[in-house]
């Protein structure tokens, strides 16, 4: 199940980020850019894992009606996951800086900051739109914008042959009264 | 549509191809809804509206559209009062 996974990510990016700050009174700063070399070695693999879970937790949304307290629970679970992920490259990566700066070289560090970049943008493109669901919400009329009034500015910036392309298939829609008339994919 | 959802979808910063891709989804749910929504349970009671398509720019990046959508007193307009979206990459 796609929330165990994300507990066992989180857990494993918790203890890897507390492994590394344990590394910091080692005075065996050879010692140490060997460790860390290690560690950046298992942490590229962090994207690929995310992204499986991101996957895991789309293939696993539940089709008994709870699917708002899911995803407001896997939005959470998701939070946790790139933080404690961030917070052990980011650590990880400070201390590989500072190994290097002391003359003892971290061959993957150029990896690792590849890495964390992409981490980040996987966070954005996750949880930047994700929003809660309210369980208080309400069907109020008041203020409530009709769908055609919407987005009258936004369409009005799409190029003429979109524009063009968007009313066509809007009037297919009217026309047949079948939502899936002129729909993609 | 509720003001916080026509602003969160303002917001999101769709590209041209994908924000009519969802202009027209949200048409075709306005056009019929009952073959499209899916009932919602406590405690978030309601219905739910969802579907997924592929960047047609960025055919590795798949959006994921989830709506949480009520009836009116009057049984047949339909609010959208929750909307959520994210990108799967790869």
């Amino acid at each position: 199940m796609a929330t165990s996974t994300l507990t066992l990510e989180i857990e494993r990016a918790e203890a890897g980020s507390q492994a590394v700050r344990a590394w910091v009174p080692l005075t065996d700063f050879a010692a140490r850019a060997r460790l860390l070399e290690t560690h950046i070695q298992e942490a590229l693999g962090a994207p690929a894992r995310i992204k499986a879970l991101v996957r895991d937790v789309i293939a696993a949304e539940p089709k008994d009606g709870t699917i708002f307290v899911y995803l407001n629970q896997q939005r959470k679970a998701l939070i946790e996951c790139f933080r404690f992920t961030l917070d052990d490259l980011q650590t990880t990566r400070d201390l590989a800086w500072q190994s290097e700066r002391l003359g003892y070289s971290v061959p993957s560090l150029p990896l690792l900051e590849k890495t964390f970049a992409e981490v980040k943008l996987l966070e954005e493109y996750t949880l930047r739109d994700w929003a809660e669901f309210d369980p208080n919400a309400k069907a109020d009329p008041e203020g409530a914008i009709p769908l055609d009034e919407a987005f009258r500015e936004r369409e009005a910036k799409l190029s003429p042959e979109l524009r063009r392309e968007l009313q066509s298939r809007l009037e297919a829609q009217r026309q047949s009264g079948d939502p899936e008339v002129g729909a993609v994919g | 549509l509720r003001p916080n959802v026509n602003r969160a979808i303002l917001r999101w910063g769709l590209s041209d191809n994908v924000f009519v891709e969802v202009r027209l989804r949200l048409n075709s749910l306005a056009n019929n809804p009952a073959r499209q929504l899916v009932r919602t349970t406590e405690p978030i009671d309601g219905m739910s509206y969802t579907f997924g398509l592929i960047d047609p720019q960025n055919r590795l990046c798949e959006h994921f559209f989830r709506f949480h959508v009520l009836y009116g007193q009057d049984e047949e307009t339909i609010y959208v009062v929750g909307a959520t979206h994210f990108r799967q990459i790869g």
